[in-house]
This record gives C-alpha cells, sequence and structure tokens, in this order.
C-alpha cells in the first residue's frame, strides 16, 4: 500500500517530465531537419504537426500548380506529401524519391514505392504487422458513411525501410499517383466501348459513353489492369497536403520564404520556429505541472509521515522486544530508516517503470 | 565463598519514577545461581521494575545491584547494554515474536541485532540442534504464524536461551493462561533453562504456580524476601 501511494506520487512527475522531454527532443530534432513548409493557409501548428508527423488530415490543400510554382525557383529540394490516409489505422503518405533522399530513408528490403498501387513500409508498421515484401495491405475505409468515396484499395508492399526512430518508422508510404487513386481522383475498370454490355451503360452518344454504377473499379493494381488506370483531373490541379522544402541554403530559405509572406493561396513556415512557440507553452503547462506536482510530494510526504509515525505506535511492542533482546537505539532508528530507503526504492522502481510504460504510451498517442 | 554461589545481590535499591509517586525500595535481595526464582506482586507493585533494574534497562537512583559480583548500577548506558546481551535472556508474555522472520531467524535473533554477538556457522549449528531439542528442526524456514501455540511458546523461550545467559528473565509467560497450560509452559521454561545451566527469574501474579521454584520474591512485603 505505502509502496502503490509512494510510487504513484513519484510516477506523475517522472512521467510528465519524461513525456516533455522526449515530446521536445523529437518535435525540435524532426523540425531542424525540415528547414521550410508550404502548405495552404490555415492554422500552422496543425500545418506542422501534419507535414512533420502525420499526425490528422489536412483541413485544406494546395496543388500540384502551387508544387510546380516552388520548384521552378530552383533553390533546393521539394516535397510533395499527401496525408489523408491509413492502413490497418497506421498513415499512408503519399511522396516523390525526394522525400527518402531528404530524410536518408534507404530500404532494408525491396524497393521504393516507385509503381502505382506499390507501398513501402517503416520499420516498426512492418514489424508490428508482421508484413513482408511481396505481402499486401488492405488501406481503411477513407469515410464510412461517404458512398461517393473510394473503396479500400489492396496494395502490394515492395519494400520495407531501415529502422529510423522517427515517424517514418510508424508510415506507409506510396506514390502520389497511388494517392490521388485511394482519394478517388484516380481509378481503374474495364474498357469501355462499342461492345460493352448495354446493362452498363447509363448513355451513349457519338463522342462519349457513360457507364452506370453496376461498373466495378478494381480494387488492386497488378500487371494486367495497370493501365486501366486514370486520373479524372489536370495533373496541376490534383491535390497535395503540403510541400517539405530543403533549400540549397540559407540565403535560398529566406528568399523562399519571403516569395510567400503575401501569397494569398499558400503560407510558408519555418517549422523549428513554429515547435519552439508550440515547446514555450508546453514548458508553461510544465512549470504549471512541477509546481502541483511539488505540492503533491509535500502533502504525500506528510501522509508518509503519519503513516511511519502511526506504524511506530503499532510496533511499539516489536520495538520494545528487540530493544530488550540487546538492539540499542541507533541500530532501531537505522532499521526504520532502512525500511524507509526499502520502501522508497521499490516506490521509485515501480514509478520508473511504470512511467516508461505510460511514456511510451502516451508519446505514440501525441506525436 | 557465599558470594560465589550468588548470581544477584541487591542491596539498598531505591528506585523512583519522576512524578509518579511509585517507589520500589530493597534493602536486602540475594539470589542463587542456578535458581529458579519467582517475584510475585499485585500489578503496579514493581516486578517489571525491579526485572528492568536487575537487566539494566533502568538505573536506580541509589542501592546496588551486583551481578556476577560486579556492580552494574555505576554502569554506563552502552556497558549495561553490553552486560544485558552478554548476560541476559528475555521470555515475554505474548512470546514477542517477530512475525515477518522466518523461525531460524527469529531463533538467532540477538546475533542479528548485536554486533558483540558474532553469527557464524558454529551458531547456526547450535541453533539447529535447539530446534532439534524442542522438536521445531523441520520448520526453521516457516513463519511463526505458521506454528503451534507450544512450539510458539518453546520457540520463544529457545531464543532467550541461545546465547547461553546467565540469567534468563520471564516476564509473566503465563499470564493469560489456564493452570494445566501454566504449569506445562512453566515446565518448558524450566527444564530449557536447566539444560541451560542458566538461573530463571520469573514475574508472575498466579501464587499457583510457586511450587516449582527455588525462591519467591513477594513485591506485596517489598524489602523481605520470602524463601520457600
Amino acid at each position: 500500500m505505502q509502496v502503490a501511494a509512494l510510487a504513484i506520487t513519484m510516477c506523475l512527475p517522472i512521467t510528465a517530465n519524461m513525456i516533455v522531454g522526449e515530446v521536445s527532443d523529437k518535435l525540435q530534432s524532426r523540425a531542424k531537419k525540415t528547414p521550410l513548409i508550404f502548405g495552404a493557409k490555415g492554422d500552422r501548428f496543425d500545418l506542422t504537426i501534419n507535414s512533420l508527423f502525420f499526425r490528422g488530415a489536412p483541413s485544406s490543400e494546395i496543388s500540384m500548380l502551387e508544387y510546380n510554382r516552388v520548384k521552378n525557383e530552383n533553390r533546393g529540394s521539394v516535397v510533395p506529401i499527401i496525408l489523408g490516409f491509413a492502413a490497418k489505422k497506421y498513415p499512408v503518405i503519399g511522396t516523390t524519391t525526394e522525400y527518402f533522399l531528404e530524410r536518408t530513408l534507404v530500404p532494408k528490403s525491396g524497393t521504393l514505392p516507385l509503381v502505382l498501387g506499390d507501398v513501402t513500409l517503416g520499420y516498426l508498421c512492418a514489424k508490428r504487422l508482421n508484413l513482408k515484401e511481396g505481402d499486401h495491405i488492405l488501406t481503411d475505409q477513407v469515410n464510412l458513411y461517404n458512398l461517393s468515396a473510394s473503396n479500400p484499395v489492396k496494395l502490394n508492399i515492395t519494400g520495407i525501410l531501415e529502422e529510423s526512430k522517427s515517424a517514418d518508422d510508424e508510415t506507409l508510404f506510396v506514390n502520389l499517383q497511388t494517392s490521388w487513386l485511394l482519394s478517388g481522383i484516380g481509378h481503374g475498370h474495364v474498357k469501355i466501348d462499342d461492345k460493352t454490355s448495354s446493362e452498363s451503360i447509363l448513355s451513349k452518344n457519338k463522342s462519349s459513353i457513360t457507364a452506370n454504377a453496376s461498373l466495378e473499379n478494381y480494387i488492386e493494381v497488378n500487371d494486367e489492369n495497370i493501365n486501366a488506370f486514370h486520373f479524372h483531373k489536370e495533373q496541376e490541379n490534383l491535390p497535395i497536403s503540403s510541400l517539405l522544402v530543403f533549400p540549397k541554403n540559407i540565403k535560398d530559405e529566406t528568399i523562399l520564404k519571403g516569395n510567400y509572406i503575401n501569397d494569398k493561396t499558400v503560407q510558408s513556415i519555418r517549422p523549428r520556429e513554429i515547435v519552439s512557440e508550440l515547446l514555450e507553452f508546453v514548458f508553461k503547462i510544465k512549470q504549471f505541472l512541477n509546481t502541483s506536482f511539488i505540492l503533491t510530494g509535500i502533502a504525500a510526504s506528510l501522509f508518509l509521515l503519519a503513516l511511519i509515525l502511526l506504524s511506530i505506535q503499532t510496533r511499539k511492542r516489536e520495538i520494545k522486544t528487540l530493544f530488550l533482546i540487546g538492539c540499542d537505539r541507533k541500530t532501531l532508528i537505522l532499521l526504520f530508516i532502512g525500511e524507509l530507503v526499502i520502501l522508497s526504492c521499490m516506490a521509485l522502481l515501480v514509478s520508473i517503470i511504470t512511467a516508461y510504460a505510460l511514456k511510451s504510451l502516451a508519446i505514440g498517442l501525441i506525436i | 565463598m557465599e558470594n560465589e554461589k550468588q548470581i544477584l545481590q541487591i542491596e539498598d535499591l531505591k528506585f523512583w519514577y519522576t512524578g509518579k509517586g511509585f517507589q520500589l525500595e530493597i534493602s536486602n535481595l540475594k539470589i542463587n545461581k542456578g535458581s529458579k526464582v519467582a517475584i510475585l506482586g499485585k500489578s503496579g507493585s514493581g516486578k517489571t521494575t525491579l526485572a528492568h533494574l536487575i537487566s539494566g534497562i533502568l538505573k536506580p537512583q541509589s542501592g546496588l545491584i551486583r551481578f556476577m559480583g560486579q556492580d552494574i548500577s555505576d554502569l554506563s548506558d552502552g556497558e549495561r547494554r553490553a552486560y544485558r546481551i552478554k548476560n541476559i535472556g528475555f521470555i515475554f508474555q505474548e512470546f514477542e515474536l517477530i512475525e515477518y522472520l522466518s523461525v531460524l531467524d527469529n531463533l538467532i535473533l540477538p546475533y542479528k541485532l548485536t554486533k558483540s554477538l558474532s553469527l557464524n556457522e558454529e551458531t547456526i549449528n547450535r541453533a539447529k540442534a535447539i530446534a532439534g531439542r524442542i522438536e521445531i528442526e523441520n520448520k526453521l524456514h516457516k513463519y511463526p504464524n505458521q506454528l503451534s501455540g507450544g512450539e510458539r511458546q518453546r520457540l520463544a523461550t529457545a531464543r532467550a536461551l541461545i546465547t547461553s545467559p546467565a540469567l534468563v528473565i520471564a516476564d509473566e509467560p503465563t499470564g493469560n493462561l489456564d493452570t494445566q497450560t501454566a504449569n506445562k509452559v512453566l515446565n518448558e521454561i524450566i527444564n530449557q533453562s536447566s539444560k541451560s545451566n542458566s538461573t530463571l527469574l520469573m514475574i508472575t501474579h498466579d501464587p499457583r504456580l510457586l511450587e516449582s521454584f527455588d525462591q519467591v520474591i513477594d513485591l506485596n512485603k517489598l524489602t523481605n524476601p520470602i524463601t520457600v
């Protein structure tokens, strides 16, 4: 009981400090490695966290037009990111091969997602889902209640990434085309022509044939049907969530950021500044928590002192026996202190183990 | 020559607790080595106080307590503790076994608590031999709450005798027992202390047990010990 009470009291501040420390390290380290993020105007915190840690879906999007605009400035590597999809609850991110170069991610086995329908798994995804190259994974339904949304797609696992100890370990990567396929912009079905059964035709004129809902889309991409996939949007209008920009130098970074300060559709942000701003707020909360933990600690110490005094009262006969048998007062005090030290050490051990468990759980939920 | 026969001599002893209105006075008391002595008296008559004075826990305000020729009333606190560890064994009314220690650890507890007694292989072997004698040798690794009442009592007596003390003080070990059980317990204590050649000083308020003792000190009569 005493050990549990002490352990809980010690566990909370230890956990809070560990979580804040690790979250801050992870946020800062990822932010420092990503000089600029471009995205649709809106919440800069959401844009940063979404683009760096693939948590949540973007509230608004930009298009390939913006990607081309930033890329054409030729001031560094521009990596498009498409968020918002998942498979087995892990985020499915659409990107290009530049992403892997900038993040120094290499496949442990297989290849990067080069072809439509291919997926490369982050290290922990593969480990936890027990999947390997050559296996398949079905994407999650985007919106269960939206009948017009795309159906889940069976992706071909073409590679597993090396462990990077970052958010990339818990992510599935596909190319941009696959992301558009997942969003329903692209699809594949049997060719519709004059030979198509009239039961599948909704309308027909000299220039076009429109199929009805009975025409089934392919739910996986394979060698036989890959050429049947197509996109119903102009290339430059295809959506992307954000751009990670890795300028060649500080000068290019400054110019690029400056060029988009007053842009009407796109905002440019420095993740390290946003993260610092975020952490400042987190540290204020931490300070407040630490103060409350100190007060809780004092209360727990007083409670413990009361317990010790009560224990001495209830063990008076035992103490008297030990004294009569030959135990001196110093040894008796040392026995009680020893007992207290053992209790405290056990509580500390329990609290550290609990704190580590809680931290792992909380970190996974936070970032 | 007569002095050599005596383990304890008390002369002109005066002790009182400040502010409590209690005073113990013993003008002359002699206890022979190896004898079995009962201290008899009503509640509050000073039986336990006398036992504590003899064992050096309390220091008299005046008078002399000579144990095996040495005056213990002049000793320092540390010296009195050393004297107590070396010479006195205690048996308590409720046995006062330490419930969270094993039977063996309870038996050798005096050795574990004091640096002046060295706990070695020989001590452990002696403890095991004693356990064999009192028929608990197969329960050495059990805990006191797993023993029967009789086994607990024998263990408590054995613990008092493990250091081979010259004097065993038993503080009302038969206090809450019926006559038959009290006699059984008393015989066990007498038997064990006789085997260890220890003098037995038993505090009691039960006159039914006096037959078994060589000497009775009746504190109701204070200064004049009765010899049976």
